[in-house]
C-alpha cells in the first residue's frame, strides 16, 4: 500500500477522460444526423427554416462536443506532463485548434437558418444566388471540419506516442491508434485536396477513440512498477533544482 | 564538464526551433507563391475550379505552417519557463491563436473553389453576385492573415523580451526581433484600417526568422542563459520538489 500512496494512477482521470471521449463521440453522431436529415435532402433551403429548430439543437450538441475536445486536452495535462511537458502541452494546443475549427464548422452549418428565411422571402432572380451561397458555405463547413480533423490527427499522433513511449496503455493499443490516425491524416489531406472517400477513413481511427473510452472507463491507465514516475522525471535532463 | 553535463542547454530545441523557423519561412512563401498565381489572375473565379488542386495545395502548405506555429509556442515553452512561466504561456497562447487566424485565412481561400465552380454553373445576374461573394472572402482572408500576424508580432515581442533578459541568443539580435516584430505588428494593425503596409512591414521580421533560424541551427542558445537559471529558479519560491 505504501507504493500505491505514493504512486498517482490517475484512476478517476481515466474514467472521466473516457467518459467525456464518449460522450463526445455520441453526441458529435447524434449532432451530425440531426443536421444532415435537414440539410442532407434536396434543396434543403426551401425546408430548413421549418426545421431550423433541430438545426440549432443538432449545433449545440456538437458544440458541447468541442467543449469535450478541449477538456481532454486538458485533462490529460497532468498525466501527460509527468512524461514529457512538451507533448502535454503539444496535444492540448492541437485539441484547442481543433475545438476552434469545429464551432467554425457548426457556424457554417448554423448559416444555413439565415439562408433558408432569406430564400423564403426571395423574389426569383435572388433565389439562385442563395442557392449558390449555401453551396459554398457547406463546402466552408466542410473545409472547416478537415482542418480539425487534421489537428484531431496531429493530436492523436502525440497522445498515442506518448501512450507507446510510457505504456500507459498496453502498446498494441498505442500502435493501433498510430495506425488509425495515419489513415485519417491521409484521408483529410485527399479530401481537402478534393477527393471524396465518404468518410471510410475514419473508421480505423473511430473505432480506437471507442475502444480506449471503454479501456480507459474499465481498466485506467497502467503503470508498470519496473518504470516508476519519479526516476522518468529525473531522467528528462531538465534540472528544475540543482 | 561536470558543470556542463548537469545544465542542459536544450541544444536539440534550438536546432528543431531553428528547422520549424526555416520550413515555416519556405513553406509559407512556396504556398503563398502558389495560391497567388492562381487567385492574382484577372477574372480569377472563371480558372480557379480548373486549377482547384494547386489552389489546395497552396492552402495544405500553409496548413503546415499553422502546425509550425503552433510548435513553436510548444517548443519554446520548457526554455522560456525556466525564465519565466508566464512569458511562456503567454508566448504558447500568442501562437496558437496566431495559428488559428492563420487557418481562417486558408480557410476563406478555399472557399473561393466551390465558388468558382457555382460561378461556372451561374447565369449572368448571378455571376456579378458571386464574383463581389469572391472578392469578399478573399478580403476577408487578408483580414484573417492580419489579425493572425498582429498576434504574431505581439508573439514575437514576447519571445525577444525573454531573448534579451535571459541573453538566450545575443542581444543584437533580441534587438533585431523586438524592432521587427514591433514593425510588424504596427504594420498589420494599420492594414487593417486599410494601409497597405503589410507585407512591406514583415520584411525586418521575416529577415529575423530567417537568420535566428540559421543561428539555433548553427549555434543554439547560449549556455550562460542556463547557468544562471539555479539561482534564478531557488529564488522562485516554486517548491517544485519537496
Amino acid at each position: 500500500m505504501t507504493t500505491k500512496d505514493k504512486i498517482n494512477t490517475y484512476r478517476t482521470t481515466a474514467i472521466v477522460v473516457g467518459v467525456v471521449w464518449l460522450a463526445g463521440f455520441v453526441l458529435a453522431v447524434v449532432g451530425n444526423n440531426l443536421i444532415l436529415s435537414i440539410l442532407g435532402v434536396p434543396n434543403h433551403l426551401a425546408t430548413v427554416s421549418a426545421n431550423s429548430m433541430q438545426v440549432a439543437i443538432g449545433g449545440m450538441l456538437m458544440l458541447i462536443c468541442s467543449a469535450a475536445e478541449v477538456a481532454l486536452g486538458v485533462l490529460m495535462f497532468p498525466v501527460l506532463k509527468q512524461h514529457d511537458e512538451r507533448i502535454a502541452l503539444g496535444y492540448l494546443g492541437s485539441k484547442i485548434v481543433d475545438a476552434v475549427f469545429f464551432v467554425v464548422w457548426v457556424i457554417f452549418l448554423l448559416i444555413q437558418i439565415p439562408l433558408g428565411s432569406e430564400y423564403l422571402k426571395a423574389v426569383a432572380l435572388d433565389t439562385s444566388y442563395l442557392q449558390a451561397l449555401s453551396t459554398v458555405s457547406i463546402q466552408a463547413s466542410q473545409y472547416a471540419y478537415q482542418i480539425s480533423q487534421i489537428a484531431v490527427v496531429l493530436a492523436g499522433f502525440l497522445l498515442c506516442y506518448m501512450f507507446y513511449r510510457t505504456k500507459l496503455v498496453p502498446r498494441w493499443v498505442a500502435v493501433w491508434g498510430l495506425a488509425g490516425y495515419a489513415v485519417l491524416l491521409f484521408g483529410s489531406v485527399l479530401e481537402v485536396l478534393g477527393f471524396d472517400l465518404h468518410l471510410i477513413q475514419t473508421i480505423p481511427g473511430g473505432l480506437w477513440e471507442l475502444f480506449i473510452c471503454v479501456w480507459l472507463i474499465v481498466k485506467g491507465f497502467s503503470y508498470s512498477p519496473s518504470a516508476p514516475q519519479a526516476t522518468k522525471t529525473s531522467s528528462l535532463a531538465e534540472p528544475l533544482i540543482p | 564538464m561536470t558543470t556542463k553535463e548537469k545544465v542542459n542547454t536544450f541544444r536539440t530545441t534550438a536546432t528543431v526551433v531553428g528547422i520549424v523557423y526555416l520550413a515555416g519561412f519556405v513553406v509559407g512563401i512556396g504556398g503563398n507563391i502558389l495560391i497567388q498565381s492562381i487567385l492574382g489572375a484577372p477574372n480569377h473565379l472563371s480558372t480557379v475550379f480548373a486549377n482547384s488542386m494547386m489552389l489546395a495545395i497552396g492552402a495544405v502548405l500553409w496548413l503546415m505552417t499553422v502546425a509550425g506555429d503552433t510548435a513553436h509556442g510548444v517548443l519554446m515553452f520548457p526554455v522560456l519557463k525556466q525564465h519565466s512561466e508566464r512569458m511562456a504561456i503567454g508566448y504558447l497562447a500568442a501562437r496558437i491563436i496566431d495559428a488559428i487566424f492563420i487557418a481562417v485565412m486558408v480557410l476563406f481561400l478555399l472557399i473561393q473553389i466551390p465558388l468558382s465552380s457555382e460561378y461556372l454553373k451561374a447565369t449572368a445576374s448571378n455571376s456579378a453576385f458571386l464574383q463581389s461573394l469572391s472578392t469578399v472572402s478573399v478580403q476577408a482572408s487578408q483580414y484573417a492573415y492580419q489579425i493572425g500576424m498582429t498576434t504574431l508580432g505581439v508573439a514575437g515581442l514576447l519571445l525577444n523580451i525573454m531573448f534579451y533578459r535571459t541573453k538566450l541568443i545575443p542581444r543584437w539580435i533580441a534587438v533585431w526581433g523586438l524592432a521587427g516584430y514591433a514593425i510588424i505588428f504596427c504594420g498589420m494593425l494599420s492594414s487593417i484600417l486599410g494601409s497597405g503596409l503589410g507585407d512591406v512591414s514583415s520584411i525586418p521580421g521575416g529577415l529575423w526568422e530567417v537568420f535566428v533560424g540559421v543561428w539555433l541551427i548553427v549555434k543554439g542558445f547560449s549556455s550562460s542563459a542556463f547557468v544562471s537559471q539555479t539561482t534564478r529558479i531557488s529564488s522562485a519560491a516554486e517548491p517544485l520538489l519537496p
